[in-house]
């Protein structure tokens, strides 16, 4: 090297000669290129729109003028920071209780000798077969303060302590929302943290007993701290889905006048006359923007727990703790929350299924029961026409998620390293992606150029790809893990062999991995049957599926039908939750 | 012609720690149905050059020349399924959702005919599956699920699934490094029988020196990427050019000194207690520079006080003397360890099981001249 000048000059050439061949070699790498590109599409252009129309004053498909005026509007509305208020509050409160809950479930499940510890396990997973709107429209049958069931139970039971015509359960109010997120959010905690406790060294414990501590201690200070990096990060996770929620804020918060961040963008979009799309993509924007940081902050911490080396696979044997005289009260908590979540929620639903259409929702034994609304509805065309689209979008929607995620993952585990950091980005982000703002976003997206040329719009293929983009991060989150332990050398020796990437793909990785994709897959297609926000604010004439047809009947109190619609997409989601159970416990041994 | 031809092959790896330099500019090449081991500690670069050959890692620069075709280059890289060659893996890779059959013949869909450069139609391929099973005789398990094998049968699978194919080029990266001892050792004679009377050239990486040394015709053995010594097993083990390498390739005697005088290959290298022990000088290294003096524990011989040899009490024997006291002595059954002080150290020799030597007896350690190697 005799001089710099001529230095640079080579490393120059060298790193041209360098981009030359990686760019042959990403092109020669299609699915890669493949994977980016329809990432993009679902997750950077649907963001991307709704950023510009915060900034436009038009509307979708005729965005305007360039203006700040939506931002200096939304900051300027008290009602802005009483929904981000009430948002964290829900968030917080709720989050901390179905912790509290879903920890001492696990435990109790896992490591203690609590009675049906089997039942218990269903009990804990039921409530995924129940859809979060069913469940919140069932409570404000039992608790709506004038008519609720149980209020008026306890009004007419004790007259001298509740008097009045409401009461005493003020259900539409932050504590209603509150009670409701925290009972929902325990399944998903409990089933991010049952593992951990099931792989949790039983020595850790025994030496804390040894040492003298008692049952209640040891947990407090053992096992407690211990899983502690778990805890915080299924916590974590549980509190950026309470602050998507949708279904409690909609049919609890907003009778009672209290607005969240998700019923204040949907108020604004689809209630409020006129609409004011450029407002509602503002409120969109800042909901998203305060996720992604949530987001980003619980990537570090799962990656610091990933770190935490308290769970060993080894040595385990199955040492219970024994609970002696708690050992039923213990089950009976459990139980209790079954009935709360879903036998109660249930019960109620299909009461309501089985009496006349539009009779007032009393305790009342006069009122006859009976299928006529199922009988109603089976010969009419609407069920037909609304299970038709509920079945293809779950069918499209599912195989969609996990081919997409199979591809992905693929290409991410199986990747070079720079571009596997850019696409697990890229797959994560949509975990920041509130329900409710993914199908605002689909609104600008397919309403405006180029993609308006496409008659889609108000078709159930909008809820497809607005649903695949909500469940692409869960899809490619089990793909990267099943993935991960196929060894590489079994697709090495495939290449060896003498097959092409495509046909080791298909003849080796795919087939290996068929047991993730069909958990994946009844995942998704359940997730797809339950979700709520997307095809309420994506519903038309032509699209409607069960969700969007429950709550368009409920609101124009036609209350019986929808909890016919209800009860019948829940006999349909209990199976599937079952067998779900079945194939997961399968995969993990 | 060489069946293999690696010329200046460069790796790197970014890492979180930086950049790995795991193939450090490695030449060879592997003469038509040639032996040759890759040998080395773990993490020196084996696997990654066997890798590279194979076309499952693009090398950073560097050519390779498989039977006469260039299959990596600066400007050209053939993927593997396009290369003459068949690896079995350390784990075996054994596809778990196929029978024994099913992994053998995966190839035959895929790899024509080497000698006709023709496909293998359909109905051939059992019998060719079947003839490979036959060569590891695995024969009897040709319709069994693949899970269902042990270790050494799936072994096995592994190579027949290899041999399939009739490369002209055979990789095996570790293939017995899970296998019990016992096994390891039939199969190392087994391995090297089917190449030999099949005329493949083989590759074979190891970190064994025992595999290596009896298996191979070459060896090169590798240190941080780089090949530090290419020979035949008794060059590789005998004449060393470096501790290093004597170190890789079994256990080794170091003593230091100053080379005192020097004539050609011989020499004599002074010790810092002051003993001239007479060597094979290695190297460039001039009179007053400072060298490692190495030789072999089993090269080792022990005279007790009283005891007469010829060699050493004659008028001028050959060999080097040491004085010294047995400090431990550990009894192995099929030799002794024993452990010597001298002025220059500890020296370990590796004795007859029958020799009487206790420890606290005084001694004196002889060694060839043609056993020391200073370099
Ligand atoms: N894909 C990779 N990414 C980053 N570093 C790697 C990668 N593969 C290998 N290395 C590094 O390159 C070096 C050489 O690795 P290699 O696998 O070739 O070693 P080896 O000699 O085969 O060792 P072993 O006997 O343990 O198999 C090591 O330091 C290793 O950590
Ligand atoms: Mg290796």
């Amino acid at each position: 090297m005799t001089s710099t000048a001529q230095f640079s000059n080579s490393s120059a050439r060298q790193h041209l000669h360098k981009v030359g061949r990686n760019v042959h070699r990403a092109l020669r790498n299609w699915p890669f290129v493949l994977a980016v590109a329809i990432l993009l599409l679902l997750v950077i252009v649907p963001l991307a729109l709704l950023f510009v129309s915060s900034l436009s004053t038009g509307t979708p498909g005729n965005l305007g003028e360039w203006t700040f005026d939506n931002y200096e509007r939304v900051f300027q509305t008290p009602e802005t920071y009483r929904a981000l208020r009430n948002t964290v509050v829900v968030a917080t409160i709720g989050t901390a209780i179905s912790l509290a809950l879903a920890v001492l479930f696990a435990w109790l499940i896992e490591r203690t000798d609590m009675p049906f510890r089997n039942l218990s396990w269903s009990i804990l997973l039921l409530p995924i077969a129940v859809p979060s709107i069913l469940f919140v429209l069932s409570w404000t049958v039992l608790l709506s303060p004038r008519a609720g069931l149980l209020n008026v139970m306890l009004r007419d039971a004790l007259p001298f302590l509740f008097a009045g015509k409401s009461g005493p359960f003020q259900f539409y109010s932050v504590g209603g929302v509150i009670f409701l997120d925290s009972i929902r959010g325990v399944t998903t905690i409990f089933l991010m943290l049952v593992a951990a406790f099931r792989l949790f060294d039983p020595a850790l414990e025994e030496a804390s007993r040894v040492g003298g501590a008692n049952t209640f201690q040891t947990f407090y200070r053992v096992t407690l701290p211990a899983l502690a990096p778990a805890i915080l990060a299924a916590g974590m996770y549980s509190f950026i889905s309470s602050m998507d929620n949708f279904e409690g804020a909609l049919a609890v918060g907003l009778p009672g006048g209290v607005y969240m961040l998700s019923t204040l963008v949907y108020f604004t979009v689809s209630l409020r006359v006129p609409v004011d799309y450029g407002l509602g993509a503002v409120y969109s924007v800042l909901f998203m923007g305060i996720m992604i940081l949530l987001v980003l902050a619980y990537r570090r911490i799962i990656r610091h727990s990933e770190q935490y080396a308290t769970v060993s696979g080894k040595g385990y044997r199955p040492s219970r703790v024994s609970l002696g005289r708690w050992r039923y009260p213990a089950f009976a908590l459990v139980a209790a929350f079954g009935i709360l979540t879903v036998l109660l929620p249930m019960a109620v639903m299909a009461w309501l299924s089985l009496r006349p259409l539009y009779a007032p929702i009393v305790l009342n034994a006069d009122v006859p029961l009976s299928l006529v609304n199922y009988a109603n509805l089976f010969n009419g065309k609407e069920l037909w026409r609304v299970t038709g689209n509920t079945v293809s979008m779950t069918i499209a929607t599912a195989t969609l998620t996990m081919a997409l995620a199979f591809l992905i993952s693929w290409c991410i585990v199986r990747g070079s390293a720079r571009g596997r950091g850019f696409l697990d980005g890229l797959t994560f982000l949509p975990y920041a992606f509130p329900g409710i703002t993914i199908a605002i976003a689909m609104i600008f997206v397919f309403l405006n150029p180029p993609l308006n040329l496409l008659p889609v719009y108000g078709t159930v293929v909008v809820l497809v790809v607005a649903l695949t983009t909500q469940y692409i991060a869960f899809g490619t989150r089990l793909m990267n893990g099943a993935i991960i332990q196929v060894k590489a050398e079994l697709e090495d020796a495939g290449t060896v062999g003498g097959a092409r990437p495509l046909a080791v793909m298909w003849r080796i990785t795919l087939p290996l991995l068929i047991p993730a994709v069909i958990a994946g897959w009844i995942w998704v297609a359940a997730n797809s049957m339950r979700s709520f926000s997307v095809p309420v604010i994506l519903a038309s004439r032509n699209n409607e599926v069960f969700a969007s047809q429950i709550w368009s009947l409920w609101q124009i109190g036609r209350f019986s039908e929808a909890a016919a619609y209800g009860t019948m997409l829940v006999l349909v989601l209990f199976p599937m939750t079952l067998l779900l159970r079945r194939l997961m416990s399968r995969a993990e041994t | 012609m060489s069946t293999l031809v690696v010329k200046n092959l460069k790796k790197a790896f970014v890492t979180e720690g930086g950049l790995v330099n795991a193939v450090d500019d490695v030449s060879f090449d592997i003469k038509e149905g040639e032996f040759f081991t890759l040998l080395g500690p773990s993490g020196c670069g084996k696997s990654t050059t066997l890798r590279c050959v194979a076309g499952l890692e693009h090398a950073d620069d560097g050519e390779i020349v498989i039977d006469g075709q260039m299959v990596a280059s600066r400007r050209k890289a053939v993927p593997p399924n396009d290369r003459p060659i068949a690896m079995v893996f350390q784990s075996y890779a054994i596809w778990p959702h196929m029978t024994v059959m099913g992994n053998v013949t995966f190839s035959l869909s895929y790899r024509g005919d080497p000698g006709t450069g023709r496909g293998i139609p359909r109905s051939e391929r059992r019998a060719r599956g079947m003839e490979a099973l036959k060569l590891v005789q695995l024969d009897h398990l040709a319709d069994r699920k693949a899970p269902y094998l042990s270790g050494g049968q799936q072994q096995r699978v592994a190579l027949a699934r290899a041999l399939v194919v009739r490369p002209k080029l055979l990789l095996l990266d570790e293939p017995l490094s899970n296998l019990d001892a016992k096994l390891r050792e039939e199969m190392r004679f087994e391995i090297k029988d089917l190449t030999k009377k099949l005329g493949i050239a083989t590759i074979y990486v190891t970190h064994d020196q025992g595999e290596a040394l009896s298996m191979s015709d070459r060896i090169a053995v590798m240190s941080d990427g780089k090949i530090m010594q290419l020979g035949t097993p008794r060059e590789i083990y005998l004449a060393p050019t470096s501790g290093r390498v004597a170190r890789i390739v079994g256990s080794v005697n170091l003593l230091h000194g100053a080379i005192a005088n020097r004539n050609g290959r011989l020499g004599e290298v002074k010790t810092g207690s002051g003993h001239l022990l007479r060597c094979l000088v290695v190297g460039t290294k001039e009179v007053g520079e400072s060298v490692d003096v190495m030789f072999r524990p089993e090269l080792v011989r022990i005279l007790r006080a009283g005891d007469v040899d010829s060699n050493v009490d004659g008028a001028e024997g050959p060999d080097n003397i040491l004085p010294g006291v047995v400090r431990a002595v550990v009894f192995a059954g099929d030799h002794i360890a024993c452990q010597c002080e001298t002025a220059d150290g500890i020296v370990a020799a590796k004795l007859m099981p029958n020799s009487p030597i206790e420890q606290g007896d005084d001694i004196r350690v002889l060694i060839s001249a043609g056993s020391c190697i200073a370099s």
